[in-house]
This record gives C-alpha cells, structure tokens and sequence, in this order.
C-alpha cells in the first residue's frame, strides 16, 4: 500500500530534497489507517465524552448544561473523590516498580536456562490467563486472617501477621501482592527485547573484565530500555486505570472502609450503577484522570530522555 | 504537547545477524543448579492458582472448602456437565473467529502505523503521536455509549463486527508497543537498504517486521487473549445466542447454574475449560521469542 | 464476590436470577397445552383472557431459559407452543451498560425481566411503560399477587411490572448448636432483640483469640438494616419518596442494636475475618453461624446441596416487642416483567406476560422443577411466585412433605409473604443510590466503629436528601 518505490537507476544516493518530501509522504500514509479510525471511531466518543463532563447526564434524558458544577462538586463535596484518588495512587506507586523488577528478574532468570524453557515461561504466564474471578477465591482464601496459608506460615515463624483482607491498611498491599502473578505480559515483553541484545556486546564487555551486574548495567539494560520505558508507562497507566483487581478481591464499594475503591471502580458506579446513572459525573471524573495519566506520562517521557536508548538517532 | 523521543546516547552500530545469546544446550551444568531450584520454586508459586483452580474443578462438592488440594475422588462429571449444557464449541468457534481476525488486523495496521512513528520523519509526527498516546489514557467507560451509537449507525450491532474491526485501524497500546521495539533495529540496516534504492514499504516489509518477530508474537499471543477474555464488548453488542463468545457464553451459563445455589465445581470447570485454549496456544507460541531472529536470515 | 448473602444489595443479574427461580436441572417434557387455563382453586382469581393470535417478533431480555432452570424454561417452551405466530428471541444477559446503550441507540426490546427494586429507576426515566392501558384493556385481575410485590412494581400509582418471582428473608437456628449451648430453641422470640444478642453472645466461639464459629448473624451488614428499621416501626423515605428519613430514631434504634450485636460476639472485624472466604451463602450449612436471617432459597439451595440432615428451624422476625406470637414481618424482593417504551410488538410483550403468570402454566413449570428434581435425587421445593394462587397450589398440590422442619418452613411462607413489605426506597428513581448511602455511609462506618450509629445515619440522611433533590 505505501510502496513508493525509489527510482533507484538513477539515484544511488537520493537528493535531500526529494528524500524528504517523499519521506513525508511515506510518513502519512504509515499512519493513514489510524487516522481514518480515529475520525470514525475515536474522536467523537472522546469529544463527547468531553462535552458530557460539562452538563448533567443520565443517558437517558437529553444532556443539560451546567458548566463547570461537576468539577467543583469532585474537587470540593465528594468524600469518595479524594479517597479513591489516594488509593489508586498508593496503589500505583507500590505496584508500577515491584512490578517491573519481578517481571525483569523472571525474564532474565527464564533467559538463562537453557531446558524445559517453554515449560517454565508458561508456569510464570499461567496467572494473567487464568480468570480473575476465579483465582480471588484463592487469594482469599490464602489471605484469609485467621486460618489463611499465609497468616499460619508466618504465625510459624513468629513473625506479625496482617489481617490482609479486613484490615483497611491492608487492602492495598494485598491487591498489589496478588496482582503481581499478572507479570506475565511484561515477562514476555522483556524476554523479546532481550532476544534484540547484541551477543558482540557482550562478549566485548567480557573482555574488558566487566562482572555480571556490570554487564546488565553496561549491555543489558541500556539496549533494554526503550522497552522497559513502554512497560513503566503502560503499567503506570493501567494501575492508574486499575479497576477488576478491587472489585473482585473486594467488591464494588472497594472493601473495608472504601480502602480499595479506586477511581475508575468510582467512575464505573457513578456511571452505571443502579439508579445513579450519572453519566455527565462520570465523564468529569474520566476527564480529571485523564489529565492526572497525562501529566505522569509526559513526564515519564521527558525523563526517559535521561535513560532510554534508541537506535534511530533522529 | 510534545512528547520526546529524541535519544543522547550514540548508538554502536552492530549488525543483527551475530544476535542473539543462543544457550548452548551443553551437558548439565553443576552450576546452574541455583538457577533452576529458584526456577522451579518460583514456577511453581505461579502455576499455583491455576492448579488449584484445575483441583476444585475436579472435586466433588462438599470438598470444595476443604483444605486438602488433591480430591478424594476425580469428579469429571464436572466438564461433561459443562459440554453437554452448554454449546461451548459453537461458542469456541466464535471466539477463535473474533480473536484471530483481532490479531490479524492488528499486527498489520499497528505494526505499519508504528513503523512510521519510529523510523520515517514527517511534519507532525510528534504531535500525532502524542494524539494517539492521548486517546489511550481516557477510561473507556464514558466512551463506551457514543462508540455504541457509532456501530449502531453502521447498522452493526448484533453482529461480530464490533468485536474486532476496530483494530483494522490499528491500536494506540500496540502501536506503542511496536513502536520501541523497532527503535532498537540499527539505522545502518535501514541506510544501506535505502541506498539499494528499497522503498519505505520495502524496508517495513523485508527488514522491519522480520526483525521484530518476537514482539509481533507477543502482540498477536495479547491481542488474542484481550478478545477471548473480553466479556463487557460481546454482551454489550450480541443478542443472538448463536454468535456469543465463550467468554460471554460461560458466564450466562454461570447464571443459569447459579439457580441452585453456588455450584463451584462447575465454576471452575468452566473457567479451566476457558483457559485451557489460551494456555496451549501461549505454549505453542511461545518459542518464537526466542527464535524469532536467530532463524530469520536478513535479506539487503 | 463476598457478601453475596442476604439482601442482594450488591445485587446482580445472577442473584435475581436466583431468587426467581430457585431452581436447576434438565427441563421436563412440557405437555402440550390449550391457550385457555381451566383449573378451578380454591381462592377464587379470574383466569386472564388470552389472545393466542398476536404474532411477529418479540424479544426479551434477562430471562434464564437454559436447561438448569426447569421452571422457566417450560413455561417459555410452553408459550411458544401456545403462540405459533410469535418468534420469541431470549437474550439472557444483560446488564444497566446494555440497558443504556440500547436506550440511548433506541434500540430496547420488548420485555424485560427485571429486579422490581429498580422500577421507579427505569420508569422515572422513560424506559418502561405503564401497563394500565392493557389490565384495563383486558380486565386483568392482579389482586392475585402479593401486595408488598405490586407496590413494588408500582410508580407514580400506575402499574409498570407483572411480579414473577419474590424472596423473603427470616430466622434460620441450627438447633444442635443451641442445644449445646443449653438454649432451649422454643424460648426463642423473634420480637425479644436483647434476647437474640443475648443469645449470639452465648453462641459464638473462639480459640486462641480467633473466632471459629458466629452466634447469630442479623446480616445488618448486608441489607438487614431494610429489615430491622421496619421491624422497629422505623421508616426509611417519607409517602411520596420526596424526603429521605435515615436517622429516624427508630432507625438510629435498629442499628444501634444491630451494631451492638456485633461487640457482643467479638466485634465487626471478627465476624469478616471469619465470613471473609469464598464460602457466601454456604456459612450457615456449614455450621459456621448458629442462627442467620437468610432467603427462603436457604432451604432449596445451600442447605440441600451441603447438609441435607441439619437439624434446623426456620423462625419468622416479629415487630419488635410484640411477643412470641406478635405480628410477623419481613422484606421482600423480587423480579417482575416490564414493557419496554421502545417495545416494538407490546401486544406480544403483554401476552407473554400474561401467560407466564396463568396459574396453569405455573403448575406446569412447577412440574417441570419437580422432575428435574426427581431426576438428581434432590427434594422439590415450591418456587415463590408473586402469585398468591400459584404458591399455594404449588405447596398443597405438588411439594411432598420432607419432614417437620421443612413442613413448617415452607407452610410459613405464603403467610409471610402476606405481611411482607418491600423496601420502602424502592420508589424513589435513585433508590440504588440510595441503597449504596445506606449502606457506605450509615451501616459500615457504625459498624467499624468510625462514628456512633446516630453520626452515621444523620450523614447517610443527608446524603440520601442530596441524591433523591437532585434527580
């Protein structure tokens, strides 16, 4: 479809010119296909969902405007507002960086061995295709306080035991242990970009005596890092979006005193609860979560500036 | 707004085809010995979950609190139940039908969109990009009745059509994705093709997409996995019970058998019967991460 | 997930469909019926007049018609045989985002199946149709079903849903706990409250500071407030669901006790750590709780499935005060068919409505419940209708007696549905809001101790007042 072929007998190194403009050109026809789904699919459900943030909705009556009322009720009369905000980013913060270095760790483990390793990378993929719904029982069970597997180990080993499931400090903590199984598609992320590493580096590193941890910080995670800088920003994202983990270890209202009510889980309510169905509110609160995810993320690339290594030098 | 992308390392450039650390399948090593007790000892932490829902699956019911892990007796009742109550291989059907027609529209429109976005230079790339980046932050809750409105328009609801066309024009997590693995493939493979005279299409088709092969498998194994997982999409837009998806179609059979109070057996025969798919296509897939550029020769 | 337990506050399509149907299994042969229903019983209603000639399309959402539910399979099956004109299309699930979606798309069906807690929400909002203009049209006689079911399905004093299902809640003991404990199961009186706390705290047990065992659960946690309030004379929202009255001090009364309930055996927390596990509805059967407020489907689903032999007795909750043999009380809740504004074919809709509520046809699919019951060895147990007719020719026609305990339970039932009231929020058109207010803002920061009951329940009120002045 963009093949716009060079006319190459005559050119064997092309006229700046020409090489740009036909470069533009190549450029936009790349992206046609998104464009034409952002001007059928995306742009008016995100434009009206923009509009709708500013007027008093329930989908089922024609939208009423009112201005700016649903962001100050959020940021001035909502108790549940600033509670889900703090706990999704308590949430996020825990989970953004464990999340990354188990994943990493298990990718550079499974990149080691040299047996049984289809067998081993599916172990460590099993939990982010096994349902949620069905492996909550288990966590709950595992965490339960009082006769749970966990709570009786570390009974064992005198060592104070959480009451993880009940206990509002807890709630968190518990969600972000259990959601770290789901490691699995960073896992494979990070074992395809490590299979891009130049074996020549390596072994020039080797020769100039570099160790182990050396050789990661030097080799390994410089050639790593455009990927690592995707899995940091789509796992920042999505646990600022985290919605199914609270609601199925716990349950719509996020569990004990609201302690895992997350924003979305608050937006999703405020949406299609039962007899709420305030679509206009929840549009406002998808429109400040918007602007928070896009602070964090063009920071996140501001600062992967610092760290993050690309081929392409342009 | 502008998001950066610009690099200040300098880049040693080494060609791809001397890649790849492939691990010599020597003779058992004493010392690799840490290394696989931790392997195993972690595996078995995350196959855990699923083993333990493939034992309550298979219990009898006034086992299933119980603690002990293994059942009494195996009660494969349990998944004939499942088969015979419910059609779940005309809903299998479906689903494989959704998923495969999403990863094949997705790796080609996400893969091409992502190619410019990386390696060609255009007026407006970055603010482009960043649109794209912009409209996979907002939650799809408040998006979700305009979009419905949209399909409803094309006169596509109640078919499968929602289910996957979207991702003819390609995904902004995809796209993304693609897009920093392609940084990673050295500007002297694509100079050197443009000097042979290779059209930008050429170099996307023969250089870029084989070398990235182990991220397009990754994308098609997470792209299919988001479709068979996806209940909220088929329920919203299906009526005609022929053409659910299992996802959907496992969970109104759920319902149906809550009836008589909570049958947990047969929850989780279901939920493993709706695994197992995702579990073998990821086992038979998997290799390609690590085969992906060692078995692809480059051509120019 | 958790807390699937009584009130269905955190009600899903799953729990309504549990509460209409009790029931799971092969469907039975359906007989092959006539239009017109022609059994005489004994409290006289007058058989609807059915018109067996509408035909075209009809679509229906919500309804479960797999095999595992005998008791609305048949009767569907049935309707289609009776009416060969209609091409019926069932689309079992859905939920509010559907729902939406298919308004806002106009693009709703013609019948749906839904929750009557929700009728004011969907009617107030132009979803639904009144139904007047057809029972008038028909002459329909709907003093068959029960009153707490019609007010329920009642907005703005027209009738929107035909009830098709209830669920009741009362007082399930395990008597060989009592008996341990030395309480003699006969002195219990549902009307003495310090009495049952008294009791709870005699019941529960612990070991090493954990307990292992709950004396009785008043499920004020889960939707029992509804219950208590009312049991207290306490009233919820004001005649025309304008005013929001949460900390009517009855009210403030009920959960004070019920909170005190909870100290008495060990605390709220206590009670999670021991409830927290997957376990939901199978708590009480398994002898973890002494004495629950539960559903009626207690009996046809956990108890049968995990301790078909408990020793256990059913006790109805009497207003508070009025004496062993005082006036019973209890909330009920339910499903009810509704036509849909953008219903396409609303004469269809109407028949379909009409005929599944024909005291034939319930026989029918009682039937149909009783084989399939028969077919797996388990014992049949009456569906709660809404019908007045259709229970009680289900209890002496087709139940055979099980035995004292659940003779007594079931014979009990049509008599509380009787003074059974139905949530009293549910009039108001954000009475799922409401429900949440109730429960967020006035139960649980009570029962964690994070403000007295009064505190709680003034700020749920306020809350409430917010959510029922701004729609």
């Amino acid at each position: 479809m963009a093949d716009i072929p060079l006319d190459s007998a005559q050119l064997s190194v092309p006229k700046r010119r020409r090489f740009l403009s036909e470069e533009t050109t190549a450029g936009w026809l790349t992206v046609l296909p998104w464009l034409v789904g952002f001007a059928i699919f995306t742009a008016f459900p995100f434009l009206s969902s923009l509009y709708f943030s500013f007027t008093d909705y329930d989908v089922l009556r024609p939208p009423e405007w009112v201005g700016l009322k649903n962001y100050d009720r959020l940021l001035t009369d909502d108790r549940l507002f600033p509670l889900a905000l703090r706990n999704t980013f308590v949430y996020a913060l825990m989970y953004v960086p464990l999340h990354i270095i188990t994943a990493l760790g298990v990718a550079l483990l499974l990149n080691q061995a040299a047996r049984a390793k289809g067998i081993f990378r599916t172990a460590f993929y099993l939990p982010s295709v096994t349902p949620a719904i069905a492996t909550a029982y288990l966590w709950l069970w595992i965490l339960n306080p009082q006769d749970g597997l966990l709570n009786r180990a570390l009974e064992f080993l005198h060592i104070p035991a959480p009451a993880w499931t009940v206990d509002p400090n807890w709630t968190k903590p518990t969600i972000v242990l259990t959601a770290l199984w789901g490691l699995g598609g960073a896992m494979i992320m990070f074992l395809a970009a490590l299979q891009g590493v130049p074996r020549d580096l390596y072994e020039a590193a080797e020769l100039d005596g570099a160790g182990r941890w050396q050789r990661f910080r030097a080799v390994t995670f410089p050639m790593i890092s455009g990927v690592t800088f995707f899995v940091a920003t789509i796992s920042t994202i999505s646990s600022l979006n985290v919605f199914t983990q609270g609601y199925v270890m716990f349950d719509k209202d996020g569990g004990p005193e609201n302690s895992a009510l997350f924003i979305v889980m608050y937006l999703f309510k405020r949406a299609f609860g039962s007899g709420y169905f305030q679509m206009g509110y929840a549009s406002a609160i998808a429109w400040i979560l918007f602007l928070i995810i896009l602070v964090v993320t063009v920071l996140q690339f501001k600062l992967a500036k610092r760290w993050v290594y690309y081929e392409d030098n342009r | 707004m502008a998001l950066p992308i610009e690099q200040t390392n300098s880049a040693p450039a080494v060609l791809p085809t001397r890649r790849a650390p492939k691990p010599r399948k020597s003779s058992f090593n004493l010392g690799n010995i840490p290394l696989y007790a931790a392997l195993l000892i972690l595996s078995a932490l995350f196959t855990l979950p699923f083993a333990w829902l493939l034992m309550t699956s298979l219990k009898p019911p006034d086992e299933i609190f119980a603690p002990n892990f293994i059942p009494s007796s195996i009660q494969y009742e349990n998944y004939a139940d499942v088969f015979n109550k419910a059609p779940v291989f005309k809903w299998m059907v479906n689903s494989t039908i959704v998923s495969v027609l999403s990863v094949v529209a997705v790796l080609l429109s996400s893969s091409l969109v992502a190619y410019g976005f990386a390696r060609i230079r255009f007026r407006g790339k970055k603010q482009l990009f960043a649109l794209v980046m912009a409209t996979y932050l907002l939650p799809g809750s408040v998006t979700l009745i305009p979009t419905f409105l949209i399909w409803n328009e094309l006169g596509a609801v109640g078919t499968l059509w929602p289910l996957w066309a979207g991702n003819l024009f390609g995904s902004a997590f995809y796209i993304f994705m693609l897009r920093q693995f392609l940084f990673t493939i050295p500007q002297d493979l694509v100079d050197a093709a443009r000097v042979d005279g290779a059209s930008f299409f050429r170099i996307y088709w023969n250089i870029m997409l084989p070398l990235i092969k182990p991220a397009l498998v990754a994308v098609a194994i997470f792209e299919f996995e988001a479709k068979w997982n996806d209940f909220m999409t088929p329920l919203i837009y299906l009526n005609d019970p022929n053409r659910y998806t299992l996802a959907l179609g496992l969970a109104t059979f759920k319902n149906d058998f809550q009836a008589l109070g909570t049958q947990w057996s047969l929850l989780m025969a279901a939920s493993v019967i709706f695994t197992v798919p995702m579990i073998i296509l990821f086992f038979m897939f998997q290799r390609y991460f690590m085969e992906g550029v060692a078995t692809t020769g480059l051509k120019g | 997930m958790r807390r699937t337990d009584l009130m269905n506050r955190r009600a899903s399509r799953r729990d309504m469909l549990k509460q209409s149907a009790g029931a799971a299994a092969i469907a039975g042969a359906t007989a092959g019926m006539g239009g017109i229903p022609a059994v005489a019983l004994r409290q006289a209603s007058t058989p609807p007049v059915l018109n067996t000639d509408v035909s075209g399309d009809l679509v229906e959402w919500g309804f479960g018609v797999a095999e595992t539910n005998p008791l609305a399979r048949s009767r569907v099956e049935a309707f289609q045989e009776a009416y060969p004109n209609v091409n019926l299309q069932i689309v079992e699930s859905f939920d509010e985002q559907k729902l939406l979606t298919a308004a806002a798309a106009e693009q709703l069906p013609d019948v749906i199946w839904l929750s009557r807690f929700e009728t004011a929400t969907w009617a107030a909002r132009g979803v639904l149709q009144p139904l007047t203009e057809f029972i008038e049209r028909d002459n329909y006689d709907t003093s068959n079903f029960y009153e707490a079911a019609l007010r329920e399905a009642t907005f703005e004093d027209e009738l929107y849903g035909i009830p098709g299902g209830m669920d009741v809640r009362m007082l399930f003991v395990n008597v060989d706990h009592l008996t341990e404990a030395g309480i003699d199961p006969a002195t219990i009186d549902t009307s003495n409250w310090e009495q049952l706390n008294e009791m709870g705290a005699q019941l529960v047990q612990s070991e090493g500071g954990n307990v292992t065992r709950w004396g009785f659960d008043n499920k004020i946690q889960a939707g029992g407030i509804w219950l208590w309030g009312r049991a207290n004379g306490g009233s919820f929202i004001d005649e025309d669901g304008t005013e929001a009255t949460f900390n009517d001090d009855l009210v403030v009364e009920a959960l004070e006790w019920g909170v005190q309930g909870y100290e008495a055996q060990g605390g709220f927390q206590a009670y999670e750590s021991l409830a927290t596990t997957f376990q939901g509805d199978e708590q009480f059967p398994r002898g973890l709780v002494s004495m629950t407020i539960y559903e009626q489907w207690m009996m046809s689903g956990p108890l049968v499935t995990v301790a078909p032999d408990m020793n256990f007795l059913v006790f109805p909750v009497r207003e508070r005060g009025s004496g062993p043999e005082g006036q019973m009380t209890s909330f009920t809740g339910g499903n009810a068919w509704y036509i849909t504004s953008g219903a396409k074919n609303p004469d269809a809709a109407w028949e379909f409505i009409k005929f599944l509520h024909t005291d034939e046809t319930w026989r029918l699919g009682a039937m149909a419940v009783k084989a399939a019951r028969e077919s797996e060895n388990r014992p049949y147990f009456p569906s709660l209708t809404g019908s007045m007719t259709a229970d009680r020719l289900q209890i002496e026609e087709i139940y055979e007696p099980l035995g004292e305990t659940y003779d007594a339970a079931v014979a009990l039932l049509p008599e509380l549905l009787e003074v059974s009231e139905n949530r009293e929020i549910a009039k108001s058109p954000v009475a799922g809001q409401l429900d949440d207010i109730m429960q967020n803002e006035g139960v649980e920061p009570a029962l964690r101790g994070q403000s007295s009951a009064e505190e709680a329940l003034t700020t749920a009120d306020e809350s409430a007042q917010n959510a029922i002045d701004s729609f």
